[in-house]
């Protein structure tokens, strides 16, 4: 059932968007930027930054782009004078109340907030040099929080909520006195760390615990590191050098870490054979249903939230973990290192790796091994495709009869029906579905992030890459052929 | 000498609030036994009466009301909206205190138009010693079949209960008051969906102003020609107009619509002490500043657009010759800042900003920069604020500086190079 | 005493127990309670069955529940216009001398917390004074020793 096609100008250009489009979603259809803060697609549309203000001919206020419908014949204007000097107020106000930390800040070279005010041409200090100390809260192992670089737009917390439901996250206080941020300390309120808070702030006020240093130090002392690379986290690190959303650059990701020093480097997709296998063998052990423990997020929340089920919960550790603990067997010495698109899994009280980081940990790692970003990039571009080390002999292939996803390889190796095996978001998730008919052998595998770990909360930040039109999942998973 | 135009007021003070007896005697619930009787009767005078919203937009009450009449539903809701809360208004407060009836059977009526049979009275907190008197007239009422079930034998069904506001200048915006009423921060929703259509829990809803709701029954009972008898074409009808000030008699007064600001100031009095008028602010806190040449302007839309100000909810406040434009914005901008909802930057971080500077005007002296900083952000939250609170928060500001520019030079140094 | 108002309080949440009564339960909790305290908040979202972080980000909104209001007599004192030109600065200024506090500050015994606040909707029976939930008008400087006084000896 198509929608009927509106047709508007924009900047004098005739233009035409699906009826129930806003201006927004046809200038970008379009080609045509208007910037914005806090709209985040699929999670975030309030109208609140203001930064996305358009004249409208015939408003008598500025609209605001991302909430205003588009109607026939609509004339709107999104260059004018008036709309650049209320953009450049609006960053110059939101300045006055943030850090400029930015050469040391995590979110440095991909911080939108900070693109903006160069691309209106703010001036940041307009209303003084904002004198706020940091303020800090890194009480969580896996996400941490600095009030100080907050701009107040809520996709934190929107992105909570939507995701998890656990609003751990929210705002407080009236007027200028609000702040955004966990009620006590992030570490105190059951946040299950699946980081998609990070990967929702447009500035440097989330980010997830810093673990590069262990790394440094193990490079810079010769231990033998080994890398245990996620599919995931090598495919899409290219959007961290320009590359476009969908580009797979495994292969480069795996010659950059040899570049850097790393002994080793293995591809954990050669984990998930053996991981298959084990949780098969667990059904049919257990002949009850089992909850899986892949998603560390989930799994903390079963324990913490819905403990009557975590009896359910499965002994069979995630591939990365059983990946770990087959390289601390083969070779003792191992610095071993997991890099993952998972912020949560930093929470595992027991990783078996030396040192867990994430896709946007090891982009800046890159960025600091060559010195700066734009060095950086060059080395990227100049880099050949690796190939991953071998594992040792018992580790299994996943094998060809797996047609893509985790849970049906379990499946296929268990030879119980396709609908014994579902998987679940934890937003909107019934907890008196995890205990019903739990004989019944089967998996239930319960995720935290919207679309899976390819969207995982330690992946780079979508809105501070390239506009574009499908989701990130989307545009990920079909440049890697699969979703997981 | 002017004199009050009563009909609202008509009964104010005269009976006793809580005595059903007495109002029946006035005329009281002679509108309800009409409309239960000839619920299609309703919309066609409401309409044809030209009643408007009285708590500062003056949107057609007729149009509302058939917006929830037409939306279907399962349940749909009236809601008073008894949050009076813009400085230099307390015209409800005096409504709620002596004629509560009128206010309530002006619900009943909206229920009855609308097909809403659950009725809310949203009371500001600052109210709350008004809350036991109305609890009480409430609970007798439906007791003995004016409220409740089946109403009159009607068969119409219409349920009060009162909510306690709890400290929020913003819940008498409408989708505001709702969000309160959901249990969530007050902050103002995206419109569309209206209320009417989208309301109370995604319910049509109606929410009119106590003042609104109080005229109601006039209308029913006596008809529209008889409210249109006064009042201007556009808005007919009387209002109760706030006068506040350093004046000697400050209070509310009931004028037609279009009387004009002179007959106001003089029912209250003029400036204590026999002092010169030196400006008004009308409308409210967010209300223009304007000189006293403008006393003989209507009190009617087209006659305060002439001014360069909006009739707003009627209040009008009288300042003196000594009284700077700079201090009553201070107090404006201050008032506003504390009360926004802190969502939008503007709105947020621009009255902080405007505050900062009028506080340091209002100390002593500033540079010539930051008075046109001054001017340069209003403008600014004005046009980019998301809703009415920003966006007429910096209107004293605006008319301020216009109007009185010699009270801003004043605070300005002189540089001396 | 405390434990018949908790009791209270429970009773009433299992009467007003949807989302929708949030702010009905946060005002009686108040008003029986004294303060909206963070462990009477944590309380109040695990019987709602509601995210904590939720209830406190709705309290922290309110003019009359934001404040945790550790003191015994919460003063407001009307900073509008319309008060304002009734005298009402010279009202507050009297507060501010005779408890030896400025505005937005507490008494170091805990007895009085003094704020300018908003419109009481008494423009024009001004100034007008709120102490705790009680509104007072045509409160002029000279009459607030003689109020301090009255409120001390009431609290004992």
């Amino acid at each position: 059932m198509s929608k009927a096609m509106i047709a508007l100008s924009i900047d004098g250009k005739p233009v035409t968007a699906e009826e129930g489009s806003t201006i927004l979603d046809a200038a970008r259809q379009n080609g045509i930027v208007i910037p914005t803060l806090c709209y985040l697609k699929n999670v975030s549309r309030t109208g609140s930054c203001r930064m996305c203000v358009v004249e409208v001919r015939g408003a008598r206020n500025l609209m605001t782009a991302c909430t205003t419908a588009v109607r026939p014949g609509m004339e709107v204007f999104t260059d004018t004078d008036l709309v650049r000097s209320s953009r450049r107020e609006t960053l110059e106000l939101l300045c006055r109340d943030h850090r400029m930390d930015c050469d040391s800040c995590p979110r440095y070279t991909d911080c939108e907030f900070h693109y903006w005010i160069g691309q209106c041409g703010a001036d940041d200090s307009r209303y003084g040099t904002c004198r706020r100390l940091p303020e800090k809260d890194e009480t969580s192992p896996a996400i941490a929080m600095d009030s100080s670089k907050c701009i107040l737009c809520r996709r934190c917390v929107q992105a909570c909520h939507l995701a998890t439901g656990l609003d751990i996250l929210s705002i407080f206080g009236r007027g200028a006195e609000e702040r955004v941020g966990a009620l006590t300390s992030l570490g105190s309120t059951g946040c299950i760390g699946c980081g998609q808070c990070v990967t929702a702030c447009p500035s440097g006020a989330l980010y997830e615990r810093d673990d590069t240093q262990k790394v440094w130090n193990a490079l810079e002392h010769d231990r033998h590191v080994t890398v245990l690379l996620s599919r995931f986290a090598g495919a899409c690190i290219g959007e961290a050098f320009h590359d476009p959303i969908g580009t797979n650059r495994f292969g480069r990701a795996v010659s950059m870490l040899r570049k850097m020093g790393c002994a080793e480097v293995l591809d954990l997709d050669g984990m998930l054979g053996t991981y298959a296998k084990a949780c098969a063998e667990e059904i049919s052990r257990r002949k009850a249903r089992v909850l899986s423990s892949r998603c560390p997020a989930a799994a903390a929340w079963i324990r913490a939230a819905h403990p009557e089920a975590a009896s359910l919960l499965s002994d069979v550790p995630s591939p990365a973990v059983m990946a770990a603990r087959m390289i601390r067997a083969h070779e003792p010495d191992s610095f071993i290192v997991s890099v993952t698109p998972c912020t949560a899994e930093k929470m595992n009280a027991d990783p078996a790796a030396d040192a867990v980081i994430t896709t946007r940990e090891l982009a800046a790692m890159v960025n600091r091994a060559c010195v700066s970003r734009y060095t950086a990039c060059r080395v990227w571009d100049s880099l050949e495709d690796g190939t991953p080390d071998s594992w040792p002999q018992e580790a299994e292939r996943a094998g060809e009869d797996a047609d893509g996803s985790l849970l049906d390889a379990v499946r296929s190796r268990s030879g119980l029906p396709a609908d014994a095996f579902r998987q679940l978001q934890i937003a909107g998730a019934d907890p008196s579905e995890f205990m019903k008919d739990a004989e019944q052998p089967g998996c239930l595998e319960i995720m935290a992030c919207p679309d899976g770990c390819i969207t995982g909360g330690g992946q780079l930040s979508v809105a501070g890459t390239d506009q574009i039109l499908a989701s990130a999942a989307d545009g990920r998973a079909a440049g890697l052929g699969r979703a997981e | 000498m002017t004199e009050q135009v009563k009909r609202v007021l008509a009964n104010a003070g005269m009976i006793d609030p809580l005595s059903r007896a007495q109002y029946e005697q006035v005329g009281g619930f002679e509108a309800l036994r009409r409309a239960a009787a000839d619920p299609e009767m309703i919309l066609a005078e409401i309409s044809a009466s030209g009643l408007c919203g009285r708590g500062g937009a003056y949107f057609p009450v007729g149009k509302k009301w058939s917006l929830v009449r037409d939306t279907p539903a399962a349940q749909k809701y009236v809601v008073a909206n008894a949050d009076e809360g813009e400085p230099g208004t307390c015209k409800d407060r005096l409504i709620l205190k002596s004629l509560p009836r009128e206010v309530l059977e002006g619900m009943v009526v909206a229920g009855i138009a609308s097909g809403a049979s659950e009725g809310i009275l949203y009371l500001r907190g600052e109210y709350a010693d008004l809350e036991p008197m109305l609890q009480r007239i409430i609970d007798e009422d439906t007791r003995d079949g004016y409220l409740g079930s089946n109403i009159f034998g009607s068969g119409h069904d219409f349920n009060v209960r009162i909510v306690m506001g709890e400290g929020s200048y913003l819940c008498g915006e409408e989708t505001a008051l709702l969000e309160s009423l959901e249990g969530y921060r007050a902050e103002p929703r995206l419109k569309p969906p209206y209320p009417g259509v989208s309301g109370y829990l995604k319910s049509p809803t109606v929410i009119n102003n106590v003042e609104t709701l109080a005229n109601v029954p006039a209308v029913i009972r006596d008809g529209a020609a008889a409210f249109r008898s006064c009042g201007t074409e556009r808005l007919p009808g009387t209002k109760l107009f706030t006068a506040s000030g350093d004046v000697q008699r400050p209070g509310v007064y009931e004028l037609p619509i279009g009387a004009s600001l002179r007959d106001l100031y003089e029912l209250a009095g003029g400036i204590n002490g026999g002092r010169q008028l030196k400006g008004m602010q009308i409308g409210g806190a967010s209300g223009s500043l304007v000189r006293a040449g403008c006393l003989d302007a209507c009190m009617d839309p087209e006659g305060c657009a002439a001014i360069g100000t909006m009739l707003g909810t009627g209040s009008v406040l009288f300042f003196p010759e000594g009284e700077s434009a700079v201090s009553i914005c201070l107090r404006s901008i201050r008032f506003f800042a504390d009360e926004s909802c802190g969502k939008c930057t503007p709105c947020r971080q621009g009255l902080e900003q405007m505050r900062r500077i009028l506080a340091a005007m209002d100390q002593g002296q500033v540079r010539k920069q930051q008075l046109e900083e001054l001017g340069m952000l209003a403008a600014y939250v004005g046009r980019n604020a998301f809703y009415g609170l920003g966006q007429m928060a910096v209107t004293p500001v605006l008319t301020g500086l216009k109007n009185f520019p010699e009270d801003f030079e004043a605070r300005v140094r002189k540089e001396e190079f | 005493m405390r434990e018949q108002n908790e009791n209270e309080l429970i009773l009433f949440m299992e009467k007003h127990g949807r989302r929708s009564d949030l702010l009905a339960v946060l005002g009686e909790a108040q008003r029986l309670c004294g303060s909206l305290t963070p462990e009477l908040q944590q309380r109040i979202a695990s019987e709602m069955h509601l995210p904590a972080a939720d209830v406190a980000s709705a309290a922290s909104f309110y003019s009359f529940l934001k404040h945790a209001g550790s003191a015994r007599y919460a003063i407001r004192v009307c900073g509008c216009e319309a008060c304002a030109l009734q005298q009402g600065s010279d009202t507050l200024a009297a507060f501010e001398q005779e408890l030896g506090i400025r505005a937005g500050e507490s008494t170091a015994d805990g007895m009085f917390s003094l704020a300018a606040g908003g419109c009481l909707g008494r423009c024009a029976d001004g100034p007008a004074v709120m102490i705790n939930q009680d509104v007072l008008e045509r409160v002029r400087a000279e009459d607030v020793p003689g109020l301090l006084q009255g409120l001390k000896e009431k609290a004992g």
